[in-house]
């Protein structure tokens, strides 16, 4: 029998983590999700003005996209008359919007909702996104100029070549004689091609992979013009460099790509107008919310009987009462293993429920209030010698009572803890008078004071347990977890060996050798 | 390396709560036979018809409509006991000694009068004292009128002996003493005192008042060790017969003794508590092991377990 409890125990288990395995390794589920993720929340308004009122028009403008350091959790359009269009092409997502306008001027709102992510290392730079932006051909003198200034630079390695470029931004040091004169001719290069292009020819007569980039920086305001920048690779990473001073840019984690490579972030067919603003917001959404995205796109079967495909509303019950489980193994391990005494066997996992409601210092303070004013009144109701169902509805009725008047203060002096107290303490409440009662009935004070203590102590961890936002999400991502719940309930079940608890409790024996 | 040893309640042979439940209650007890002992009615027949004696069954008031009929059926008895066949803990038990003109006289000195009585009736039937039930009935037993053996360590109340029988075979006993802190009943949470008692000679040799080991009653200030308890022999086969009585492979017997009658079965226990090993100051599990490995043939009858044990564990 013990084998067979240990065999079903370890089979349980091994089924649980086989799950979350596959999970992890096929589905690339996150192994620890992570419990808050701040993100973007971008706005785009686009305005469109008809100036020929006859002909259809059509706006293409550069969204946002999934890309390794960037997802796009959630997006809403509101189009109006146009008819909105998503397509990816050359590795830019462009929302194309296309039709006639009713009156002179139509409105296109855009949201979307963005988390940046670290982009994994070492993955290499050829995620490729389309083709690498033409530049026109350089004349012989420039070509001259290029060539003796990357001369000067080609020993050194990739790297340090990028770290070279700030210096060379600002004009050309060096002690050869046609310095100054070189020096000359590479502002006036600057001068002429502006600071992108000029980068741009640099790198490429460097051969360093490189690649143009438009979009937003992330920070929250208003932006009416998005802003460029060069991203160049010296081997993992791409680096986005500063047009300014060609620095690595210093909001280098913070930027959103919108396009790439010369492609327009808005373009406007020939008869109308446009006005773009962006306002960019941050907040921290709720990581399921983001979890539920990768999810919910897949066909996978554990992917398609994922939780996040009940409705929100069941998700929120489910996400509790899946840490229930590991709220009674909690109770398990106190109980049998270290040896704490509680009222009832569940009623702790029952009290930190209740205390989701009212937060821990209330919910304490409720509970302990109310069962010292309970139990002053069942000793004194003792002497009518009720008949036990009509007493315990007497002593219900007085819980209630008491409650509704706790609310009622609380609502005077504004505590709102004391008035979220919820249906479900009430019966616990009484029960656990009576309890409490019986228990200094029979077995005296003290003990029911050190059953009250290990009870607090069970539910108190109980509530951070529960209340433990990593935990929730793991179980609901995971709930095959459960499984290895239950394999531990059942290797707790087969302990037979001394509580903590006895330790003490038999300590005369603690020098006696027989 | 083990930085702490914990290993001494093992070598002292103790038994834990996991230990007791999962290998001894679980594997000896089956469930079905747990009503045998938790109605304290029904271990009363079973008792009657294995020729164990117990205390006197004057009446039992089943239903609520029944209460009225309670002082016809003790219109001639002066005492009795009244308790809820389901109770637990000692709750609900009222010992009355006399009646005066209107009122019954209870044994701790104060009076009840018959509308009390018939409403704590009502509350033991309503199942107040039996938890976990919602009916109960109420017993109306014959007084015990406990020996003068135990008188100068007793405080009020009535002493009972708790023998733990394993398999048919007693193997650890105790006498509870009622003190002033357990209100007079004979139980060890509410502060009576627990002494063991050497299972050959039925002398008391060890003794412990809330967990602290005592030598003297600490109401009436007499030595405990050396009392040898009466009639050992007979409460040992009344405990070692119980066994064949229910089948309950461990269980606890309290036997109380009377002073006319001698030693009667007062109730049985499923679940017994293993706070006896500290007033025996030895591990239980310890001398389970050993009746565990005792040979065969003891086993056959109450007579040669009794036998074994007296001498085995002396």
């Amino acid at each position: 029998m013990k084998n067979k409890a240990y065999l079903l125990a370890l089979l349980l288990i091994a089924v649980a983590l086989s799950m979350v395995e596959y999970r992890v390794v096929a589905l690339n589920y996150p192994p620890f999700p992570k419990p808050f993720i701040k993100a973007w929340q971008i706005a785009m308004e686009l305005r469109i003005r008809q100036t020929n009122p006859e002909a259809p028009i059509s706006v293409v403008v550069a969204l946002p996209a999934n890309r390794r350091d960037q997802s796009v959790v959630d997006e809403r359009m509101l189009s109006g008359s146009l008819a909105p269009n998503v397509v990816t092409e050359n590795g830019i997502r462009q929302g194309i919007w296309s039709g006639v306008i009713d009156g002179e001027e139509e409105l296109i709102r855009y949201e979307a909702t963005i988390v940046m992510k670290q982009p994994p290392s070492k993955q290499g730079t050829n995620d490729s996104e389309g083709s690498i932006m033409k530049l026109p051909p350089l004349n012989e003198s420039e070509y001259m100029l290029l060539q003796h200034i990357s001369r000067r630079m080609q020993s050194r390695p990739p790297l340090a070549q990028i770290m070279a470029l700030p210096s060379l931004k600002k004009g050309l040091t060096g002690t050869e004689p046609q310095s100054a004169e070189v020096g000359q001719q590479w502002l006036a290069f600057q001068a002429e091609h502006g600071p992108e292009r000029s980068l741009l020819y640099l790198l490429d007569r460097l051969g360093l992979p490189r690649r143009q980039a438009e979009g937003l920086i992330l920070a929250e305001g208003m932006v009416f013009q998005p802003v460029r920048w060069v991203e160049v690779s010296a081997g993992q990473d791409w680096i986005p460099l500063d047009l300014s001073s060609w620095n690595r840019h210093p909001r280098s984690l913070h930027l959103l790509t919108l396009a790439r490579n010369g492609f327009p972030v808005v373009s406007v067919s020939t008869g109308a107008t446009a006005d773009i603003r962006w306002s960019i917001g941050q907040n921290v959404i709720s990581p399921w919310r983001t979890h539920m995205a990768s999810v919910m796109h897949s066909d996978a079967f554990l992917n398609r009987w994922s939780l996040f495909s009940l409705p929100p509303e069941f998700q929120a019950t489910v996400r509790i009462f899946l840490l229930v489980p590991v709220g009674a193994l909690m109770v398990c391990i106190l109980r049998n293993i270290v040896g704490l005494p509680t009222f009832g066997i569940f009623m702790p996992v029952l009290m930190a429920l209740a205390f989701r409601n009212t937060g821990l210092f209330y919910g304490l303070c409720i509970f302990g209030g109310v069962i010292f004013l309970g139990y002053a009144v069942r000793r004194w109701i003792n002497s009518f010698r009720l008949l036990l169902v009509p007493r315990l509805s007497a002593m219900l009725t007085l819980v209630v009572t008491g409650l509704v008047t706790l609310a009622l203060v609380g609502n005077y002096f504004g505590y709102r803890g004391m008035m979220a107290i919820g249906l479900l303490p009430i019966v616990i409440l009484t029960m656990t008078i009576e309890r409490f009662y019986v228990l200094v009935e029979e077995s005296g004070a003290r003990q029911a004071f050190i059953t009250t203590a290990g009870s607090t102590v069970v539910s108190v961890l109980t509530y951070w347990l529960l209340n433990s936002e990593r935990l929730q999400l793991q179980f609901f991502i995971y709930p095959e977890l459960l499984f290895a719940v239950g394999g531990l309930q059942i290797l707790i079940g087969r302990y037979t060996g001394y509580r903590i608890s006895e330790y003490l409790r038999f300590r005369a024996f603690r020098n006696k050798q027989s | 390396m083990m930085l702490i040893d914990t290993g001494w309640l093992h070598r002292a042979g103790i038994i834990g709560m996991n230990c007791r439940n999962a290998e001894y209650i679980m594997r000896m007890n089956p469930r079905s036979l747990f009503p045998l002992v938790d109605d304290k009615e029904m271990t009363k027949q079973l008792a009657d018809h294995h020729g164990i004696p117990t205390p006197p069954l004057y009446h039992v008031v089943r239903h609520h409509g029944d209460v009225r009929h309670f002082r016809a059926a003790i219109e001639e008895r002066r005492s009795f006991a009244i308790k809820p066949a389901r109770g637990s803990g000692g709750g609900g038990i009222v010992l009355v000694a006399d009646r005066n003109e209107h009122n019954y006289v209870k044994q701790s000195g104060g009076s009840l009068s018959p509308e009390d009585m018939l409403y704590h009736i009502s509350d033991i039937l309503s199942g107040i004292y039996s938890l976990g039930a919602l009916e109960d009935k109420a017993l109306i037993e014959g007084l015990i009128h406990p020996d003068a053996v135990f008188g100068t360590v007793t405080y009020c109340g009535v002493p009972d002996v708790r023998v733990i029988v394993y398999r048919g075979v007693p193997a650890m006993a105790m006498v509870r003493l009622p003190t002033s802190l357990s209100d007079g009943k004979a139980n060890l949470h509410q502060g009576a005192i627990g002494a063991g008692i050497d299972l050959g000679s039925g002398m008391l040799t060890f003794a412990v008042h809330r967990n602290e080991t005592v030598a003297r009653h600490p109401d009436t200030g007499n030595p405990l060790a050396g009392i040898l308890v009466p009639h050992w022999d007979r409460i040992l086969m009344i405990a070692a017969r119980s066994f064949d009585m229910t089948g309950l492979g461990y269980l606890g017997a309290d036997v109380v003794i009377d002073e006319e009658r001698g030693p009667l079965l007062l109730e049985l226990n499923a679940r017994p508590g293993i706070q006896i090993q500290v007033a025996n100051n030895d591990g239980l599990l310890r001398r389970l092991d050993i009746i565990d490995r005792a040979p065969k043939a003891i086993f056959a009858t109450p007579e040669s377990r009794v036998a074994w044990t007296r001498r085995t564990f002396n």
